[in-house]
C-alpha cells in the first residue's frame, strides 16, 4: 500500500516531467520547423467594378517570397493581367477565379483587367490599373 | 469664379499627370519607392557632406597646376575605327526605320523601340557619362551628311552641301532646350511612343529635320545649336575621364568632371539645356509616384469638368511648369550668388556654373533609370537572335524572357541614395573650385558657393523625395485596409 501510495505521486510528477520536456522540445524546434515551412501565404478578393464605374486603386503588399493568392470575381467576362510576372487568368462572371504564385521579385506591378470585348486593343493602351501588388524586400 | 479659377489650377495640376497610365515610352518601371528612413538618411547624408565639402575645399585657393592630362597616342587606329562606327550606325538606323514599319507591333519585340528607348537613349548615356563621347563617331546623321559633304567637295563643289546660312544668333541653342523637352514630352507622355511605326516615323521625321538643318547652316553650327542629341550626350561626355585628343589620334584621361570647369562660360541656351537635363528626368520619376496615382484618383472628377484635361497638351504644361520651376531656383541662387560677388550680373554667373550641375543630371539618370536598363535591357537578348522578327534563332536565345527578379529593391535604394547624394556633393565640389578659380579672393569665392550649395541641398531633398515617394508610407494602413 505505502508503495503503491508514493508510486501514484512519482508516476504523475515523471509525466508531468516528461511532459514539461516536451513542450521545451517543441517550443524551441517550432521556431525551426515554422522557418522549415512553406512561406505565410497572403490571400486578397479583388471585385471588378461595374463597366464605366471609377477604380478605386488598392495597393497589395506583400514581402519576397511570399505565396499570393488572388481571388477575382466579376459580373462580366474578361481577362486578369498581372504585369512584369507575366501571369493572366480568364475571369467568366459569376464565378469565382483564382491565381496563385510566388512573389520573387521585388518592386511594384500592375494587374490590369481587361474586359472580353476589349481583347483587340490589348497591350495598346491601358487605363488605370486595377491594383498594384507591391512586392517588399525582407 | 472661385470655383473655376479653383478648377483651372486643378487642371493645370492634373496636367503633370500620365494621363493614359503608361508610365514610360518603353517598357514598365517596376522600382519600389524608397522606405522613409532612407529618405532621411539620405538628405542628411547630403547636408552633412555638404558641410564637410565647405570645410574641407573652402580653405584657401587650390594649388594652380596646369591641366595634368594623360595623353595615350594610339597612332591611325581611331581613323578607321570611326569609318566602321559609322557604317554601323547608318546600318543600325536603317534597321530601326524597317523593323519599326515592317516588323512586328508588339514593342517588346520589335527591334526599333527596344535600340532607340533602352539601348540608345539609356544605354548610351550612362556609357558616354561614364567614359567618354563616343557619339559623334556613332551619330548616323552626322555620318550621312559628311559623306555626301565630301562627295560633292569631290565633284568640284568648293563648299561641299551646305548652303551655310547664318543662323540667328538670338535664338542660340534655345533651339536645342525646345527640341529636349518636345523628346522628353513624346518619351513620358505620348502614348504611342513605343509603337515600332511610331519609332520609326520619328526616326524618319528627325532625320529629315536634322539633315536639312546641317544643309542650311552647316553641320558645326547645327550641332552647335539644335541637334539636341548631340549636345545631350556632349554635356554627359563632359564629365567623362576620357576624351578624344585634339589632333584625332590620341585619348585624353582626365580626372572625372574635370571637363566642367574648363569651358568657361556657356552660350545662355545651355543654361535652359542643363536645367532640363535635371527637370525632365524628375518630372518622369515623378509620375512613377504612387503618390501621383493617389492625386489623380483623389482629382478625377473635376478633371471631367476642364475640356483641357482631355488632351496631351496638359502633360506638356507639367514638363514645361517642372523646366521652368527648375530654372527658377537656378537663377535665384545665382542672382544672389551675383549680389554676394558684386562685380558680375546674374547672367553671368549662370551660364559659368551651369556646367557643374551636370554630375546631378547623371545621378539622377542612374537612381531613375539603372533598374529599368537591367529589367527591360533583357529584351535586346532575344532580339539578338531574331533582329527583324522573322521566327529566326540565330543564337538559341529568341525564347529569353527578362528575368524581373534580377536586382533586388534594396539594392536600388542604396544605388539611388548614393547616387543622388554623391552626384550633389561633386556638384558642390565643382563648383566652389570653379569659383576658387575665378574670383581669386577666398572670402569672395566662399560667398559665391553658398546660395549653390543651398539650391543643391534643395534638389537633393526634391529627389529623394520623389524616389522615397513619402506620402505612400503615410497613406499605406489606409491603402491596404
Amino acid at each position: 500500500m505505502r508503495v503503491e501510495r508514493g508510486a501514484a505521486p512519482e508516476l504523475l510528477n515523471r509525466i508531468f516531467r516528461v511532459s514539461q520536456f516536451l513542450w521545451l522540445l517543441v517550443s524551441l524546434l517550432s521556431p525551426a520547423v515554422a522557418l522549415a515551412a512553406e512561406p505565410p501565404g497572403r490571400t486578397f478578393e479583388l471585385t471588378i467594378p461595374q463597366s464605366g464605374a471609377p477604380v478605386k486603386p488598392r495597393v497589395l503588399r506583400v514581402e519576397k517570397d511570399d505565396s499570393v493568392l488572388l481571388r477575382v470575381t466579376s459580373d462580366a467576362a474578361g481577362e486578369i493581367h498581372l504585369h512584369g510576372y507575366r501571369l493572366e487568368m480568364k475571369v467568366t462572371p459569376g464565378t469565382q477565379a483564382e491565381m496563385q504564385f510566388k512573389a520573387h521579385a521585388t518592386g511594384r506591378y500592375r494587374i490590369e483587367w481587361h474586359p472580353a470585348g476589349e481583347a483587340a486593343k490589348k497591350g495598346d493602351h491601358h487605363g488605370p490599373p486595377l491594383a498594384t501588388l507591391e512586392v517588399r524586400p525582407k | 469664379m472661385r470655383g473655376d479659377l479653383l478648377r483651372f489650377v486643378a487642371a493645370i495640376l492634373l496636367s503633370c499627370l500620365p494621363l493614359p497610365a503608361w508610365p514610360h515610352a518603353f517598357g514598365e518601371r517596376y522600382e519600389l519607392p524608397a522606405p522613409l528612413g532612407y529618405f532621411v538618411a539620405g538628405a542628411a547624408a547630403a547636408v552633412a557632406l555638404s558641410f564637410v565639402v565647405a570645410a574641407v575645399f573652402m580653405r584657401g585657393m587650390p594649388r594652380e597646376h596646369p591641366a595634368k592630362h594623360f595623353v595615350v597616342p594610339l597612332g591611325p587606329v581611331l581613323q578607321p575605327l570611326r569609318a566602321v562606327c559609322r557604317v554601323i550606325s547608318v546600318v543600325l538606323l536603317c534597321m530601326v526605320v524597317v523593323a519599326g514599319l515592317f516588323g512586328t507591333r508588339n514593342p517588346e519585340m520589335n527591334l526599333a523601340p527596344i535600340l532607340v528607348w533602352i539601348v540608345w537613349w539609356v544605354g548610351l548615356s550612362f556609357v558616354v557619362a561614364c567614359c567618354g563621347n563616343i557619339w559623334p563617331a556613332l551619330d548616323p546623321w552626322r555620318a550621312v551628311f559628311e559623306w555626301a559633304d565630301e562627295a560633292a567637295r569631290r565633284l568640284g563643289f568648293a563648299n561641299g552641301i551646305s548652303l551655310n546660312l547664318a543662323y540667328p544668333a538670338w535664338i542660340g541653342a534655345w533651339t536645342s532646350v525646345f527640341l529636349l523637352l518636345l523628346f522628353v514630352w513624346i518619351e513620358v507622355i505620348y502614348p504611342q511612343a513605343a509603337a515600332p511605326a511610331h519609332v520609326a516615323w520619328m526616326a524618319l521625321v528627325w532625320s529629315a529635320i536634322t539633315l536639312t538643318g546641317m544643309v542650311c547652316f552647316g553641320g558645326d553650327t547645327w550641332r552647335r545649336n539644335a541637334d539636341v542629341f548631340a549636345i545631350y550626350f556632349s554635356m554627359l561626355a563632359r564629365f567623362a575621364p576620357i576624351d578624344i585628343g585634339p589632333d584625332g589620334r590620341s585619348i585624353v584621361l582626365r580626372p572625372p568632371g574635370r571637363g566642367l570647369i574648363t569651358a568657361g562660360a556657356v552660350p545662355s541656351g545651355m543654361v535652359g539645356f542643363v536645367i532640363a537635363m535635371l527637370s525632365t528626368v524628375m518630372f518622369d520619376g515623378l509620375l512613377g509616384t504612387q503618390a501621383m496615382a493617389l492625386t489623380q484618383v483623389a482629382l478625377a472628377d473635376w478633371m471631367t469638368l476642364h475640356p483641357l484635361a482631355g488632351g496631351y497638351s496638359v502633360g506638356a504644361a507639367g514638363i514645361i511648369t517642372m523646366w521652368l520651376f527648375f530654372l527658377l531656383a537656378y537663377m535665384l541662387a545665382c542672382r544672389a550668388t551675383a549680389r554676394l560677388v558684386r562685380d558680375r550680373t546674374a547672367g553671368a554667373i549662370a551660364r559659368l556654373f551651369v556646367l557643374t550641375l551636370v554630375p546631378i543630371a547623371i545621378a539622377y539618370n542612374v537612381a531613375h533609370y539603372f533598374h529599368y536598363l537591367l529589367v527591360q535591357g533583357q529584351l535586346i537578348i532575344p532580339l539578338l537572335s531574331d533582329p527583324l522578327g522573322r521566327r529566326w534563332d540565330l543564337f538559341g536565345t529568341a525564347m529569353y524572357y527578362p528575368d524581373i527578379g534580377i536586382l533586388d529593391a534594396r539594392f536600388i535604394w542604396y544605388l539611388a541614395i548614393t547616387c543622388i547624394v554623391a552626384g550633389h556633393v561633386i556638384s558642390i565640389w565643382l563648383a566652389h573650385r570653379l569659383a576658387l578659380r575665378e574670383f581669386r579672393a577666398r572670402g569672395t569665392a566662399v560667398a559665391a558657393s553658398v546660395p549653390l550649395t543651398v539650391l543643391m541641398v534643395l534638389y537633393t531633398v526634391i529627389s529623394l523625395l520623389i524616389i522615397a515617394d513619402p506620402l505612400v508610407q503615410y497613406s499605406a494602413a489606409r491603402a491596404t485596409s
